[in-house]
C-alpha cells in the first residue's frame, strides 16, 4: 500500500493551518481511513492541543529522528478514532532538530501502512517549510481572504511549483465571511482564486465555534451541526476524489449567487 | 424625541441611496487592486533599487525632448493575467525646441569626449606609476650594500611622492577651468583616481 502524503501549508501564520490539518486528519479518519498527522512545527507545536492529546504524548518527531525511540511507540491514538493518530513536534527544540531527508524517510514509512499522511506546516518559507514539504506529493494551501495571506499564499504557490515532487496542490480558502463580502468590504472567495489561479478544495466560513472545539480539544468536524465542521467534511470528501458542490452557507441571497459563481467559474475551468 | 427618531430614519434612508456613490471603490476592490499589483511586482523579481534605477534612466532619455514633471512621474507593473505591462506615467510641461534638443545634444556629445579624455589620461597616469614603482623598487635593490646610499633612496622615493600629488593637483585643476559643466559621472571617476594615487602612495611608504 502507498499512502498519500499531503502538506498543509500557508506561509503566513494564523490563518488556520493547524485547525485545517486536525479536522482534515479527523474527517478522513471517520470515513474509514487510516491517518496518521505529523506536526513539524518544532518548537511550537499545537496539533496536539487541537486533537486534545497534549497529556499523552511521551516521545516526539525528534525522539525518533535521534533514534531514541521507534516510529511506533512515537504515534498517539486518538480519543474518538482509533484509526487516527499523532505525531507530535518537540516543543523544546528548534527547526533544524529535523532535516528534509530524516521527514521523507518517516513519511515514507508510513506511507506503507497509512492511507493518509497529513502534514502540518510551520508557517513561514525558511527550513521549516522545506523540510515539511521534503516528503509530500500533494499539497493544501491554506489562506484568508486578506492582503497579506494571499500574497504569502502566492509566495508558497511559486516554492511548491518549483518542486517537482508536488503533484497538485489546492487552494483553502479559510474564515470567509459572506456578510462583508455582500458589503463588498472583503475580497471573495472569487477574489482569491481569481488572483492567485490555483484550484480550490474548500471554502470554510467563519465560526466561532472553531474557539469552542479547540478550547475543549475536539475537532469542530465532531459537531455535525457547525457550519465550519461541515464544510471541513466535504474537504475530506474532495479530497478522496468525490465531486462534492461547494457548500451554500447559511446567508440571504447574494451569497448563494456567489456560490454559484465559483461554481460556474470551475466549470467554465474544466 | 419624535424629530429625533424621524431624522435618524430619515439619515438611514438616505445613507441607502447615496452608499456605494460617495465612497468611491470598495473595501473589497481596494484590497484585489493592490494586491494585483503587488504580486506582479512579487513575481516579476524587480526589486525597488532596480526600479529606481530604471526610473532615473527613463528620465533622463525622455527629458531631453520633452520637459516633464518628474516628480509626479509613475511608473508602474500592471497587468490582466499572464500579461504583465510596464505603465509609465508622466505629467508634460511642455515639448523642447529643435534648438533646446540641439544644445543638449551638443552638450552631451562634449560631456562624452571629456570622458574618454579623461579615461585617457588616467590610463597614461596609471602606466607612469607603475615605472615610477618599478624604477623605485629595483633602485632598492641594487643599493642595499651601503648605507648611505639606502638613505639617498629613500630621498629619491621622498622626492617622487611629491612630484606625485602635484601631478594629481595639476591633473584636477585645468578640468574645472575648461569646462564648467561637470558633470557627476566625471566627479566620480576623478573621485575613483584620487583614491587609485592614494594607494600607490600608501604602497610606496610601506616599501
Amino acid at each position: 500500500m502507498t499512502g498519500r502524503v499531503i502538506v498543509i501549508t500557508s506561509g503566513k501564520g494564523g490563518v488556520g493551518k493547524t485547525t485545517t490539518s486536525a479536522n482534515i486528519g479527523t474527517a478522513l479518519a471517520k470515513n474509514g481511513a487510516n491517518v496518521v498527522l505529523i506536526d513539524t512545527d518544532i518548537g511550537l507545536r499545537n496539533l496536539d492541543l487541537l486533537l486534545g492529546l497534549e497529556n499523552r504524548i511521551v516521545y516526539t518527531l525528534v525522539d525518533v529522528v535521534e533514534e531514541r525511540c521507534k516510529l511506533k511507540q512515537a504515534l498517539v491514538k486518538d480519543k474518538k478514532n482509533p484509526n487516527l493518530c499523532l505525531l507530535a513536534a518537540a516543543q523544546t527544540r528548534d527547526k533544524s532538530a529535523v532535516t528534509a531527508e530524516q521527514l521523507k524517510k518517516i513519511t515514507d514509512q508510513l506511507k506503507e501502512e497509512y492511507d493518509f499522511i497529513i502534514v502540518d506546516c510551520p508557517a513561514g518559507i525558511e527550513e521549516g517549510f522545506k523540510t515539511a514539504i521534503s516528503g509530500a506529493t500533494e499539497a493544501i494551501v491554506v489562506t484568508t481572504p486578506e492582503m497579506s495571506a494571499v500574497r504569502d499564499a502566492d509566495r508558497i504557490i511559486g516554492l511548491l511549483e518549483a518542486k517537482e515532487e508536488i503533484k497538485s496542490y489546492k487552494l483553502l480558502v479559510n474564515r470567509v465571511r459572506p456578510s462583508m463580502v455582500q458589503a463588498n468590504d472583503m475580497m471573495s472567495v472569487e477574489d482569491v482564486v481569481d488572483i492567485l489561479s490555483c484550484d480550490l478544495i474548500g471554502i470554510i466560513p467563519e465560526d466561532t465555534g472553531i474557539i469552542t472545539s479547540t478550547n475543549r480539544g475536539e475537532p469542530i468536524v465532531n459537531d455535525e451541526n457547525s457550519q465550519a465542521g461541515k464544510a471541513y467534511i466535504n474537504v475530506a470528501r474532495r479530497i478522496n476524489g468525490e465531486e462534492v458542490p461547494f457548500m451554500n452557507i447559511d446567508e440571504p441571497k447574494g451569497f448563494a449567487a456567489f456560490i454559484a459563481k465559483v461554481k460556474k467559474f470551475f466549470k467554465a475551468k474544466d | 424625541m419624535k424629530e429625533n427618531i424621524f431624522s435618524s430614519f430619515y439619515a438611514k434612508v438616505l445613507s441607502f441611496f447615496t452608499s456605494g456613490k460617495n465612497e468611491g471603490e470598495s473595501a473589497r476592490d481596494n484590497a484585489t487592486n493592490r494586491l494585483k499589483l503587488v504580486l506582479m511586482q512579487d513575481r516579476s523579481n524587480l526589486d525597488g533599487a532596480t526600479m529606481q534605477k530604471m526610473r532615473e534612466q527613463l528620465v533622463a532619455v525622455i527629458s531631453k525632448y520633452i520637459e516633464i514633471d518628474t516628480e509626479a512621474l509613475d511608473l508602474n507593473l500592471e497587468g490582466d493575467g499572464e500579461e504583465i505591462a510596464l505603465m509609465l506615467n508622466i505629467p508634460v510641461i511642455r515639448a523642447r525646441t529643435k534648438e533646446e534638443i540641439e544644445e543638449i545634444e551638443a552638450q552631451e556629445e562634449e560631456a562624452k569626449r571629456a570622458e574618454i579624455e579623461e579615461a585617457l589620461k588616467a590610463q597614461s597616469e596609471d602606466e607612469n606609476q607603475e615605472e615610477n614603482l618599478d624604477n623605485e623598487s629595483s633602485e632598492e635593490n641594487q643599493d642595499n650594500d651601503s648605507d648611505e646610499e639606502v638613505v639617498e633612496a629613500q630621498e629619491n622615493s621622498d622626492e617622487n611622492e611629491s612630484d606625485e600629488s602635484e601631478f594629481s593637483e595639476n591633473e584636477d585643476t585645468p578640468n574645472g577651468d575648461e569646462e564648467p559643466t561637470i558633470n557627476e559621472e566625471q566627479d566620480e571617476s576623478s573621485k575613483k583616481k584620487h583614491r587609485k594615487t592614494k594607494k600607490y602612495t600608501d604602497t610606496e611608504q610601506e616599501n
